[in-house]
Protein backbone atom coordinates (compact mmCIF):
# COMPACT_ATOMS: atom_id res chain seq x y z
CA UNK A 1 0.00 0.00 0.00
CA UNK A 2 2.59 2.41 1.19
CA UNK A 3 4.34 1.64 -1.57
CA UNK A 4 2.10 2.32 -5.11
CA UNK A 5 1.18 5.27 -3.12
CA UNK A 6 3.35 7.74 -4.55
CA UNK A 7 2.14 6.72 -7.75
CA UNK A 8 -1.33 7.66 -6.53
CA UNK A 9 -2.85 9.84 -9.79
CA UNK A 10 -5.63 12.51 -8.69
CA UNK A 11 -9.14 12.31 -9.12
CA UNK A 12 -9.06 14.66 -12.31
CA UNK A 13 -7.21 11.87 -14.67
CA UNK A 14 -9.12 9.13 -13.21
CA UNK A 15 -11.75 7.34 -14.97
CA UNK A 16 -15.16 7.89 -13.41
CA UNK A 17 -15.67 4.96 -11.10
CA UNK A 18 -19.60 4.98 -10.44
CA UNK A 19 -21.66 7.60 -12.09
CA UNK A 20 -25.07 8.11 -10.30
CA UNK A 21 -27.97 9.25 -12.99
CA UNK A 22 -31.45 9.32 -11.62
CA UNK A 23 -33.50 11.24 -14.14
CA UNK A 24 -35.97 12.45 -11.40
CA UNK A 25 -33.30 14.63 -9.70
CA UNK A 26 -32.10 16.62 -12.28
CA UNK A 27 -28.77 17.78 -9.28
CA UNK A 28 -27.71 14.47 -9.11
CA UNK A 29 -26.83 13.60 -12.83
CA UNK A 30 -23.57 15.37 -12.28
CA UNK A 31 -22.18 13.69 -9.51
CA UNK A 32 -19.35 11.53 -10.62
CA UNK A 33 -17.76 9.88 -7.28
CA UNK A 34 -14.02 9.85 -8.04
CA UNK A 35 -11.91 6.58 -7.49
CA UNK A 36 -12.14 6.02 -3.87
CA UNK A 37 -8.43 3.94 -2.99
CA UNK A 38 -10.13 0.18 -2.27
CA UNK A 39 -8.35 -0.61 1.12
CA UNK A 40 -10.46 -2.97 3.41
CA UNK A 41 -11.84 -1.30 6.10
CA UNK A 42 -9.96 -1.33 8.89
CA UNK A 43 -6.79 -2.77 6.50
CA UNK A 44 -5.43 -6.26 7.51
CA UNK A 45 -2.45 -5.72 9.76
CA UNK A 46 -0.08 -6.53 7.13
CA UNK A 47 -1.01 -3.17 5.58
CA UNK A 48 -1.12 -0.84 8.59
CA UNK A 49 2.18 1.08 8.13
CA UNK A 50 2.70 4.51 9.92
CA UNK A 51 3.32 7.06 7.29
CA UNK A 52 7.00 7.63 7.61
CA UNK A 53 8.74 11.27 7.22
CA UNK A 54 9.49 10.62 4.04
CA UNK A 55 6.79 8.81 2.05
CA UNK A 56 4.85 12.15 3.87
CA UNK A 57 6.91 14.59 2.18
CA UNK A 58 6.73 12.90 -0.92
CA UNK A 59 2.46 12.63 -0.97
CA UNK A 60 0.99 15.02 -2.86
CA UNK A 61 -1.07 18.45 -1.25
CA UNK A 62 -4.72 17.03 -0.51
CA UNK A 63 -5.33 20.73 0.45
CA UNK A 64 -3.92 23.53 -1.01
CA UNK A 65 -5.06 26.66 -0.59
CA UNK A 66 -3.60 29.97 -1.86
CA UNK A 67 -4.44 32.96 -0.58
CA UNK A 68 -7.66 32.51 0.75
CA UNK A 69 -9.57 35.25 1.89
CA UNK A 70 -12.76 35.16 3.44
CA UNK A 71 -15.09 37.44 5.18
CA UNK A 72 -18.88 36.92 6.82
CA UNK A 73 -20.55 39.59 5.36
CA UNK A 74 -19.53 42.68 2.59
CA UNK A 75 -17.59 45.18 4.19
CA UNK A 76 -16.96 43.06 7.37
CA UNK A 77 -13.49 42.83 8.37
CA UNK A 78 -12.23 39.70 6.85
CA UNK A 79 -11.90 36.44 9.04
CA UNK A 80 -9.64 35.02 7.16
CA UNK A 81 -6.73 36.95 5.17
CA UNK A 82 -4.72 35.92 2.35
CA UNK A 83 -4.10 32.51 3.87
CA UNK A 84 -1.71 30.13 2.45
CA UNK A 85 -1.88 26.62 3.27
CA UNK A 86 -1.02 23.05 1.81
CA UNK A 87 -1.46 20.16 3.59
CA UNK A 88 -0.70 16.17 2.08
CA UNK A 89 -1.71 12.65 1.90
CA UNK A 90 -1.69 11.33 5.88
CA UNK A 91 -0.64 14.47 7.50
CA UNK A 92 -2.06 15.02 11.44
CA UNK A 93 -3.05 18.52 11.17
CA UNK A 94 -3.88 20.74 14.23
CA UNK A 95 -5.52 23.96 13.47
CA UNK A 96 -5.01 26.46 16.58
CA UNK A 97 -6.01 29.64 17.55
CA UNK A 98 -8.16 31.64 20.03
CA UNK A 99 -11.56 31.86 19.22
CA UNK A 100 -12.29 34.49 16.60
CA UNK A 101 -9.13 33.74 14.54
CA UNK A 102 -10.72 31.63 11.86
CA UNK A 103 -10.43 28.21 12.31
CA UNK A 104 -13.83 27.01 12.28
CA UNK A 105 -14.18 29.46 8.71
CA UNK A 106 -11.08 27.92 7.09
CA UNK A 107 -12.48 24.21 8.09
CA UNK A 108 -16.01 25.18 6.42
CA UNK A 109 -14.09 26.52 3.44
CA UNK A 110 -12.45 22.67 2.77
CA UNK A 111 -16.06 21.03 2.03
CA UNK A 112 -17.45 24.26 0.65
CA UNK A 113 -20.11 24.64 3.53
CA UNK A 114 -19.05 28.23 2.71
CA UNK A 115 -17.70 29.95 -0.19
CA UNK A 116 -14.44 32.09 -0.56
CA UNK A 117 -14.13 35.85 -0.79
CA UNK A 118 -10.64 35.41 -2.74
CA UNK A 119 -8.35 33.02 -3.53
CA UNK A 120 -8.52 29.14 -4.31
CA UNK A 121 -9.16 25.98 -2.29
CA UNK A 122 -7.98 22.80 -3.50
CA UNK A 123 -8.57 19.34 -2.91
CA UNK A 124 -7.18 16.31 -3.84
CA UNK A 125 -5.81 18.67 -6.66
CA UNK A 126 -9.54 19.99 -7.81
CA UNK A 127 -10.25 23.30 -7.09
CA UNK A 128 -13.33 23.03 -5.04
CA UNK A 129 -15.37 25.01 -7.35
CA UNK A 130 -15.01 22.37 -10.22
CA UNK A 131 -16.00 19.43 -7.68
CA UNK A 132 -19.25 18.37 -7.35
CA UNK A 133 -20.85 19.95 -4.36
CA UNK A 134 -21.86 16.50 -2.95
CA UNK A 135 -19.09 14.53 -4.16
CA UNK A 136 -16.42 16.51 -2.93
CA UNK A 137 -18.27 16.30 0.53
CA UNK A 138 -17.76 12.84 0.59
CA UNK A 139 -14.10 12.90 -0.01
CA UNK A 140 -14.28 15.51 2.93
CA UNK A 141 -16.54 14.40 5.79
CA UNK A 142 -17.02 17.44 8.10
CA UNK A 143 -17.49 16.54 12.09
CA UNK A 144 -19.63 19.19 13.50
CA UNK A 145 -18.65 20.99 16.80
CA UNK A 146 -22.14 20.38 18.27
CA UNK A 147 -22.92 16.77 17.12
CA UNK A 148 -26.65 16.13 15.63
CA UNK A 149 -27.96 12.85 15.13
CA UNK A 150 -30.96 12.43 13.19
CA UNK A 151 -31.72 8.79 13.64
CA UNK A 152 -33.31 6.82 16.19
CA UNK A 153 -30.95 4.07 16.79
CA UNK A 154 -26.98 4.25 16.20
CA UNK A 155 -27.41 1.84 13.53
CA UNK A 156 -29.93 3.83 11.69
CA UNK A 157 -27.61 6.85 11.78
CA UNK A 158 -24.32 4.85 10.75
CA UNK A 159 -26.38 3.96 7.56
CA UNK A 160 -27.94 7.44 6.63
CA UNK A 161 -24.84 9.03 4.53
CA UNK A 162 -25.38 5.20 2.38
CA UNK A 163 -29.30 5.94 2.69
CA UNK A 164 -28.79 9.73 1.19
CA UNK A 165 -26.43 8.10 -1.64
CA UNK A 166 -28.89 5.96 -2.64
CA UNK A 167 -26.28 3.37 -2.21
CA UNK A 168 -26.96 -0.36 -1.10
CA UNK A 169 -26.80 -0.03 3.09
CA UNK A 170 -23.08 -0.51 4.28
CA UNK A 171 -22.21 -4.42 5.87
CA UNK A 172 -22.67 -5.06 9.18
CA UNK A 173 -18.77 -5.12 9.42
CA UNK A 174 -18.40 -2.17 7.95
CA UNK A 175 -20.54 -0.39 10.63
CA UNK A 176 -18.32 -1.85 13.50
CA UNK A 177 -15.48 -0.98 11.92
CA UNK A 178 -16.45 2.81 11.69
CA UNK A 179 -17.76 2.46 15.52
CA UNK A 180 -14.41 0.81 16.64
CA UNK A 181 -12.59 3.44 15.12
CA UNK A 182 -14.04 6.29 16.70
CA UNK A 183 -14.26 3.97 19.92
CA UNK A 184 -17.12 2.80 20.77
CA UNK A 185 -18.02 -1.09 21.12
CA UNK A 186 -20.01 -2.64 19.04
CA UNK A 187 -22.55 -3.21 21.14
CA UNK A 188 -23.76 0.10 20.65
CA UNK A 189 -25.10 -0.72 17.06
CA UNK A 190 -28.78 -0.98 18.79
CA UNK A 191 -28.56 1.65 21.19
CA UNK A 192 -31.36 4.67 20.69
CA UNK A 193 -29.00 7.85 19.85
CA UNK A 194 -31.21 9.85 22.36
CA UNK A 195 -29.96 8.15 25.23
CA UNK A 196 -26.12 8.93 24.33
CA UNK A 197 -23.66 11.05 26.18
CA UNK A 198 -22.45 14.24 24.84
CA UNK A 199 -18.98 11.94 24.26
CA UNK A 200 -20.27 8.99 22.80
CA UNK A 201 -22.72 11.64 20.48
CA UNK A 202 -19.09 12.93 19.40
CA UNK A 203 -17.97 9.28 18.69
CA UNK A 204 -21.01 8.22 16.62
CA UNK A 205 -20.80 11.48 14.79
CA UNK A 206 -17.22 10.65 13.88
CA UNK A 207 -18.27 7.22 12.74
CA UNK A 208 -20.44 8.28 10.61
CA UNK A 209 -18.09 10.60 9.08
CA UNK A 210 -15.95 7.22 8.52
CA UNK A 211 -18.48 4.67 7.56
CA UNK A 212 -18.01 5.98 4.18
CA UNK A 213 -14.22 6.03 4.22
CA UNK A 214 -13.65 9.55 3.47
CA UNK A 215 -10.06 10.77 2.35
CA UNK A 216 -10.50 13.82 4.42
CA UNK A 217 -11.47 13.92 8.29
CA UNK A 218 -12.46 17.40 9.12
CA UNK A 219 -13.52 18.18 12.92
CA UNK A 220 -14.24 21.20 14.67
CA UNK A 221 -13.46 21.52 18.53
CA UNK A 222 -14.65 17.68 18.17
CA UNK A 223 -13.42 17.80 22.79
CA UNK A 224 -15.61 20.91 23.33
CA UNK A 225 -18.42 19.10 25.23
CA UNK A 226 -15.97 16.46 26.55
CA UNK A 227 -14.22 16.15 30.13
CA UNK A 228 -10.24 16.02 29.93
CA UNK A 229 -10.47 11.94 29.89
CA UNK A 230 -12.93 11.34 27.25
CA UNK A 231 -11.48 14.51 25.35
CA UNK A 232 -7.69 12.64 24.94
CA UNK A 233 -9.31 9.24 24.28
CA UNK A 234 -11.00 10.74 21.36
CA UNK A 235 -7.75 11.93 20.54
CA UNK A 236 -6.03 8.75 20.35
CA UNK A 237 -9.02 7.45 18.33
CA UNK A 238 -8.35 10.15 15.79
CA UNK A 239 -4.43 9.91 15.48
CA UNK A 240 -5.10 6.00 15.15
CA UNK A 241 -7.18 6.68 12.45
CA UNK A 242 -4.13 9.01 11.15
CA UNK A 243 -1.90 6.20 11.64
CA UNK A 244 -3.90 2.78 9.84
CA UNK A 245 -5.60 4.08 7.62
CA UNK A 246 -3.79 7.17 6.57
CA UNK A 247 -6.94 9.40 6.61
CA UNK A 248 -5.92 13.17 6.32
CA UNK A 249 -6.99 14.83 9.69
CA UNK A 250 -7.37 18.46 9.87
CA UNK A 251 -8.10 18.98 14.02
CA UNK A 252 -9.72 22.69 14.68
CA UNK A 253 -8.85 23.12 18.49
CA UNK A 254 -7.95 26.01 20.96
CA UNK A 255 -7.25 23.64 23.76
CA UNK A 256 -3.10 23.53 23.72
CA UNK A 257 -2.75 20.84 25.78
CA UNK A 258 -4.91 18.10 24.07
CA UNK A 259 -2.60 19.64 20.58
CA UNK A 260 0.24 18.70 22.57
CA UNK A 261 -1.09 15.22 23.25
CA UNK A 262 -2.73 14.26 19.77
CA UNK A 263 0.70 15.48 17.93
CA UNK A 264 1.65 15.77 14.44
CA UNK A 265 1.27 19.12 12.45
CA UNK A 266 0.53 22.49 14.51
CA UNK A 267 -1.03 25.36 12.71
CA UNK A 268 -1.59 28.45 14.38
CA UNK A 269 -4.18 30.80 13.16
CA UNK A 270 -4.22 34.62 14.40
CA UNK A 271 -7.01 37.15 13.07
CA UNK A 272 -7.39 34.79 10.21
CA UNK A 273 -3.60 34.88 9.33
CA UNK A 274 -1.37 31.85 9.28
CA UNK A 275 0.94 33.08 12.28
CA UNK A 276 3.01 29.70 12.78
CA UNK A 277 3.52 26.46 10.64
CA UNK A 278 5.40 23.22 12.11
CA UNK A 279 5.63 20.03 13.82
CA UNK A 280 3.53 20.59 17.15
CA UNK A 281 6.50 20.25 19.71
CA UNK A 282 8.97 22.14 17.26
CA UNK A 283 6.39 25.40 17.38
CA UNK A 284 5.88 24.59 20.91
CA UNK A 285 9.83 24.97 21.83
CA UNK A 286 10.54 27.86 19.59
CA UNK A 287 7.57 29.78 18.68
CA UNK A 288 7.31 32.19 15.90
CA UNK A 289 7.88 35.77 17.26
CA UNK A 290 6.38 37.20 20.85
CA UNK A 291 2.71 36.71 20.10
CA UNK A 292 2.65 33.28 19.20
CA UNK A 293 4.92 32.95 22.39
CA UNK A 294 2.87 34.13 24.49
CA UNK A 295 -0.43 32.54 22.76
CA UNK A 296 1.61 28.78 23.12
CA UNK A 297 2.18 29.56 26.93
CA UNK A 298 -0.57 31.38 28.08
CA UNK A 299 -2.68 28.23 28.13
CA UNK A 300 -0.17 25.92 28.56
CA UNK A 301 -1.34 22.35 30.10
CA UNK A 302 1.18 23.05 33.90
CA UNK A 303 0.60 26.81 34.20
CA UNK A 304 -2.48 28.29 32.83
CA UNK A 305 -2.55 31.82 33.57
CA UNK A 306 -5.19 33.45 35.71
CA UNK A 307 -6.41 35.78 33.04
CA UNK A 308 -6.31 33.27 30.35
CA UNK A 309 -5.70 33.12 26.56
CA UNK A 310 -8.03 35.71 25.50
CA UNK A 311 -6.70 38.46 27.77
CA UNK A 312 -3.01 38.26 25.87
CA UNK A 313 -5.13 39.64 22.78
CA UNK A 314 -5.98 42.43 24.13
CA UNK A 315 -2.35 44.01 23.86
CA UNK A 316 -2.38 46.23 20.67
CA UNK A 317 1.21 45.57 18.76
CA UNK B 1 -90.88 31.00 -1.12
CA UNK B 2 -89.35 32.91 1.44
CA UNK B 3 -89.77 37.04 1.62
CA UNK B 4 -87.06 38.98 0.08
CA UNK B 5 -83.89 40.07 1.92
CA UNK B 6 -84.93 43.53 4.04
CA UNK B 7 -83.20 46.28 1.98
CA UNK B 8 -80.52 47.92 3.92
CA UNK B 9 -80.16 51.85 2.77
CA UNK B 10 -77.82 54.72 4.49
CA UNK B 11 -80.59 55.89 6.54
CA UNK B 12 -80.46 52.48 8.28
CA UNK B 13 -76.62 52.22 8.74
CA UNK B 14 -76.67 55.34 10.49
CA UNK B 15 -78.63 54.04 12.83
CA UNK B 16 -75.64 51.52 13.05
CA UNK B 17 -73.24 54.36 13.55
CA UNK B 18 -75.35 54.70 16.55
CA UNK B 19 -74.02 51.56 18.25
CA UNK B 20 -70.40 52.98 17.17
CA UNK B 21 -71.02 56.04 19.21
CA UNK B 22 -72.93 54.18 22.16
CA UNK B 23 -69.01 52.14 22.59
CA UNK B 24 -66.89 55.57 21.90
CA UNK B 25 -68.75 56.52 24.61
CA UNK B 26 -68.39 53.73 26.61
CA UNK B 27 -64.41 52.92 25.85
CA UNK B 28 -64.07 56.84 26.89
CA UNK B 29 -65.62 56.05 30.39
CA UNK B 30 -63.52 53.47 30.84
CA UNK B 31 -60.47 55.12 29.70
CA UNK B 32 -59.23 52.69 27.39
CA UNK B 33 -57.89 54.96 25.18
CA UNK B 34 -59.93 53.46 21.75
CA UNK B 35 -61.96 55.74 21.37
CA UNK B 36 -60.49 57.09 18.46
CA UNK B 37 -59.87 53.76 17.22
CA UNK B 38 -63.36 52.75 17.52
CA UNK B 39 -64.43 55.56 15.17
CA UNK B 40 -61.31 54.96 12.81
CA UNK B 41 -61.94 51.85 12.26
CA UNK B 42 -65.86 51.92 12.01
CA UNK B 43 -65.27 54.65 9.27
CA UNK B 44 -62.81 52.82 7.47
CA UNK B 45 -65.46 49.54 7.80
CA UNK B 46 -68.16 51.79 6.07
CA UNK B 47 -65.61 53.21 3.83
CA UNK B 48 -64.19 50.34 2.08
CA UNK B 49 -67.10 48.20 2.27
CA UNK B 50 -69.50 50.79 0.61
CA UNK B 51 -66.84 51.20 -1.94
CA UNK B 52 -66.40 47.40 -2.60
CA UNK B 53 -70.23 46.91 -3.18
CA UNK B 54 -69.97 49.78 -5.38
CA UNK B 55 -67.36 47.71 -7.59
CA UNK B 56 -68.86 44.51 -7.06
CA UNK B 57 -72.08 45.81 -7.75
CA UNK B 58 -71.16 47.22 -10.74
CA UNK B 59 -68.80 44.13 -12.05
CA UNK B 60 -72.14 42.14 -11.49
CA UNK B 61 -74.05 43.66 -14.08
CA UNK B 62 -71.41 43.37 -16.37
CA UNK B 63 -70.41 39.68 -17.95
CA UNK B 64 -67.45 40.36 -20.01
CA UNK B 65 -65.03 38.05 -18.90
CA UNK B 66 -62.00 40.30 -18.82
CA UNK B 67 -63.61 42.96 -15.75
CA UNK B 68 -64.16 39.48 -14.14
CA UNK B 69 -60.60 38.66 -14.86
CA UNK B 70 -59.37 41.70 -14.25
CA UNK B 71 -60.82 42.28 -10.77
CA UNK B 72 -59.47 38.40 -10.04
CA UNK B 73 -56.20 39.08 -10.51
CA UNK B 74 -56.25 42.53 -8.19
CA UNK B 75 -57.61 40.27 -5.28
CA UNK B 76 -54.79 38.05 -6.41
CA UNK B 77 -52.12 40.85 -6.62
CA UNK B 78 -53.82 42.04 -3.30
CA UNK B 79 -53.27 38.71 -1.51
CA UNK B 80 -49.85 38.27 -3.08
CA UNK B 81 -48.40 41.30 -1.47
CA UNK B 82 -49.76 41.00 1.91
CA UNK B 83 -48.93 36.79 2.12
CA UNK B 84 -45.54 38.07 1.28
CA UNK B 85 -45.43 41.01 4.14
CA UNK B 86 -46.96 39.17 6.42
CA UNK B 87 -44.42 36.07 6.48
CA UNK B 88 -41.73 37.10 7.78
CA UNK B 89 -39.61 36.76 5.13
CA UNK B 90 -37.51 39.18 3.24
CA UNK B 91 -36.38 38.03 -0.24
CA UNK B 92 -36.88 40.04 -3.48
CA UNK B 93 -39.46 38.56 -6.03
CA UNK B 94 -41.48 36.98 -2.98
CA UNK B 95 -44.91 38.68 -3.74
CA UNK B 96 -44.24 37.61 -7.31
CA UNK B 97 -44.13 34.08 -6.29
CA UNK B 98 -47.37 34.36 -3.89
CA UNK B 99 -48.91 36.25 -6.19
CA UNK B 100 -48.13 33.82 -9.42
CA UNK B 101 -49.08 30.63 -7.05
CA UNK B 102 -52.27 31.79 -5.23
CA UNK B 103 -53.47 33.02 -8.88
CA UNK B 104 -52.23 29.53 -10.52
CA UNK B 105 -54.05 27.25 -7.53
CA UNK B 106 -56.94 29.55 -7.46
CA UNK B 107 -57.29 29.23 -11.59
CA UNK B 108 -57.27 25.36 -11.43
CA UNK B 109 -59.52 25.34 -8.87
CA UNK B 110 -61.84 27.58 -10.26
CA UNK B 111 -61.71 25.77 -13.48
CA UNK B 112 -62.13 22.44 -11.60
CA UNK B 113 -65.65 23.81 -9.68
CA UNK B 114 -66.99 25.97 -12.78
CA UNK B 115 -66.56 23.34 -15.42
CA UNK B 116 -67.45 20.04 -13.94
CA UNK B 117 -69.00 20.66 -10.18
CA UNK B 118 -71.05 24.05 -11.42
CA UNK B 119 -71.10 23.76 -15.20
CA UNK B 120 -71.02 27.26 -15.66
CA UNK B 121 -71.77 27.69 -19.53
CA UNK B 122 -71.25 31.74 -19.22
CA UNK B 123 -68.64 33.65 -17.15
CA UNK B 124 -71.43 34.33 -14.09
CA UNK B 125 -69.60 37.38 -11.62
CA UNK B 126 -72.42 36.04 -9.12
CA UNK B 127 -70.39 32.92 -8.62
CA UNK B 128 -66.84 33.78 -9.85
CA UNK B 129 -66.26 36.86 -7.55
CA UNK B 130 -67.06 35.30 -4.29
CA UNK B 131 -65.51 31.64 -4.71
CA UNK B 132 -62.57 33.35 -5.89
CA UNK B 133 -62.55 35.73 -3.05
CA UNK B 134 -62.87 33.03 -0.21
CA UNK B 135 -59.99 30.60 -1.86
CA UNK B 136 -57.65 33.85 -2.37
CA UNK B 137 -58.09 34.69 0.92
CA UNK B 138 -57.62 30.94 2.47
CA UNK B 139 -54.19 30.03 0.07
CA UNK B 140 -52.80 33.46 1.39
CA UNK B 141 -52.79 31.96 5.07
CA UNK B 142 -51.81 28.50 3.56
CA UNK B 143 -48.82 30.61 1.89
CA UNK B 144 -47.74 32.51 4.70
CA UNK B 145 -47.82 30.36 7.31
CA UNK B 146 -45.88 27.42 5.70
CA UNK B 147 -43.45 30.04 4.71
CA UNK B 148 -43.26 31.29 8.03
CA UNK B 149 -43.23 28.23 10.17
CA UNK B 150 -40.02 27.32 7.21
CA UNK B 151 -38.06 30.21 7.92
CA UNK B 152 -38.31 29.54 11.41
CA UNK B 153 -37.45 26.35 11.98
CA UNK B 154 -34.78 26.52 9.38
CA UNK B 155 -33.03 29.33 11.14
CA UNK B 156 -33.54 27.29 14.64
CA UNK B 157 -32.23 23.89 12.68
CA UNK B 158 -29.03 24.62 11.02
CA UNK B 159 -27.04 22.31 12.70
CA UNK B 160 -29.09 19.47 11.46
CA UNK B 161 -29.53 20.79 8.17
CA UNK B 162 -25.64 21.36 7.39
CA UNK B 163 -24.74 18.03 9.22
CA UNK B 164 -27.09 16.51 6.09
CA UNK B 165 -25.50 18.95 3.27
CA UNK B 166 -22.00 17.59 4.69
CA UNK B 167 -22.86 14.14 4.80
CA UNK B 168 -23.71 14.43 1.04
CA UNK B 169 -27.21 15.13 1.06
CA UNK B 170 -28.66 17.19 -1.58
CA UNK B 171 -30.70 20.38 -0.23
CA UNK B 172 -34.16 18.78 -0.72
CA UNK B 173 -33.30 16.00 1.22
CA UNK B 174 -31.25 18.34 3.91
CA UNK B 175 -34.62 20.35 4.35
CA UNK B 176 -37.06 17.78 3.49
CA UNK B 177 -38.17 16.95 7.45
CA UNK B 178 -38.52 21.11 7.69
CA UNK B 179 -40.46 20.94 4.81
CA UNK B 180 -43.12 18.24 5.69
CA UNK B 181 -43.27 20.14 8.97
CA UNK B 182 -44.19 23.64 7.17
CA UNK B 183 -46.57 21.83 5.48
CA UNK B 184 -48.20 20.55 7.66
CA UNK B 185 -48.09 23.53 9.87
CA UNK B 186 -50.11 25.64 7.32
CA UNK B 187 -52.90 22.69 6.91
CA UNK B 188 -53.77 22.88 10.70
CA UNK B 189 -55.96 26.02 10.78
CA UNK B 190 -58.21 24.74 7.59
CA UNK B 191 -58.37 21.59 8.77
CA UNK B 192 -59.56 22.65 12.63
CA UNK B 193 -62.26 24.56 10.72
CA UNK B 194 -63.33 21.91 8.86
CA UNK B 195 -63.70 19.64 11.96
CA UNK B 196 -65.77 21.77 13.55
CA UNK B 197 -67.88 23.48 11.43
CA UNK B 198 -71.20 23.97 12.25
CA UNK B 199 -70.98 22.41 15.44
CA UNK B 200 -69.30 25.75 16.39
CA UNK B 201 -69.50 28.15 13.65
CA UNK B 202 -72.00 29.22 11.15
CA UNK B 203 -69.76 29.94 8.36
CA UNK B 204 -70.03 33.36 6.32
CA UNK B 205 -70.82 32.46 3.61
CA UNK B 206 -73.83 29.64 4.56
CA UNK B 207 -74.92 32.72 6.93
CA UNK B 208 -75.10 34.84 3.84
CA UNK B 209 -77.09 32.58 1.65
CA UNK B 210 -79.63 31.84 4.28
CA UNK B 211 -80.26 35.22 4.60
CA UNK B 212 -80.58 35.93 0.98
CA UNK B 213 -83.48 32.91 1.21
CA UNK B 214 -81.26 30.04 -0.13
CA UNK B 215 -83.21 26.85 1.87
CA UNK B 216 -80.37 26.26 4.33
CA UNK B 217 -79.43 22.68 2.48
CA UNK B 218 -78.45 24.22 -0.31
CA UNK B 219 -76.37 26.98 1.80
CA UNK B 220 -74.59 23.91 3.66
CA UNK B 221 -73.94 22.03 0.29
CA UNK B 222 -72.41 25.43 -0.80
CA UNK B 223 -70.31 25.63 2.24
CA UNK B 224 -68.73 21.77 1.81
CA UNK B 225 -67.77 22.90 -2.25
CA UNK B 226 -65.68 25.56 -0.66
CA UNK B 227 -64.54 24.16 2.63
CA UNK B 228 -63.40 21.40 0.28
CA UNK B 229 -61.84 23.58 -2.54
CA UNK B 230 -59.95 25.26 0.31
CA UNK B 231 -58.59 22.23 1.75
CA UNK B 232 -57.45 21.23 -1.83
CA UNK B 233 -56.05 24.69 -2.48
CA UNK B 234 -54.42 25.50 0.63
CA UNK B 235 -52.13 22.10 0.68
CA UNK B 236 -51.16 22.88 -3.32
CA UNK B 237 -50.32 26.27 -2.37
CA UNK B 238 -48.52 25.49 0.89
CA UNK B 239 -46.66 22.37 -1.25
CA UNK B 240 -45.35 24.86 -3.98
CA UNK B 241 -44.87 27.76 -1.95
CA UNK B 242 -42.46 25.73 0.40
CA UNK B 243 -40.68 24.04 -2.30
CA UNK B 244 -39.93 27.12 -4.06
CA UNK B 245 -38.67 29.11 -0.85
CA UNK B 246 -36.82 26.50 0.43
CA UNK B 247 -34.46 26.40 -2.87
CA UNK B 248 -33.44 29.95 -2.06
CA UNK B 249 -32.09 29.03 1.40
CA UNK B 250 -29.22 27.40 -0.51
CA UNK B 251 -26.78 28.30 -3.16
CA UNK B 252 -26.31 26.24 -6.24
CA UNK B 253 -23.19 24.85 -4.46
CA UNK B 254 -24.97 22.71 -1.63
CA UNK B 255 -24.74 25.46 0.66
CA UNK B 256 -27.06 26.99 3.22
CA UNK B 257 -27.41 31.00 2.72
CA UNK B 258 -27.05 31.35 6.70
CA UNK B 259 -26.65 34.87 6.33
CA UNK B 260 -30.34 35.07 5.11
CA UNK B 261 -31.25 33.38 8.03
CA UNK B 262 -29.32 35.40 11.02
CA UNK B 263 -32.16 38.36 10.42
CA UNK B 264 -34.69 36.08 11.18
CA UNK B 265 -33.98 35.32 15.19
Amino acid sequence: MGGSREGRQFPQVLPAQRVRVRPEKPLEQVLTVPEVPLQSFPPPPEQVQPMDQKSAERALPVIHLRSVSRRMAPGAAPVLRELDLSIREGELVNVVGPSGSGKTTLLRLLNRLDETDGGTVEILGRPVTEWPARALRRQAAFVFQEPVLLERTVREELQLPFHLWNEPPGSPESLVAALGAAGLEAEFLECLCKTLSVGQRQRVALARALVTRPRLLLLDEPTSGLDEQTAFQLLNNLREINRTLHTTVVVANHRLAEVRHLGGRLVVLLEGRLAADGPVEAVFAHPPGARIAAFLSGSRPNGVSAAGPASVFRETP
Amino acid sequence: MSAPLIALGWKEILFLFGIIIAAVAWSGMLRLGLSRLFLVAATRAMLQLGAVGLVIGWVFRQSEWYIILALLSGMALVAGYTGANRCGVRMPGLWLLFTGTMGAVTALLMLYLTQLVLRLDTWDPRYLVPLGGMLLGNVMTAASLSVERLASSLSKATGEVETLLALGAAPGRALERLRREAIHASLIPTLNTMLVVGVVTIPGMMTGQMLGGSPPMQAALYQMLILFSIAFASLLTATVTVYRIGQQFFTPAAQLKRAQLSHLN
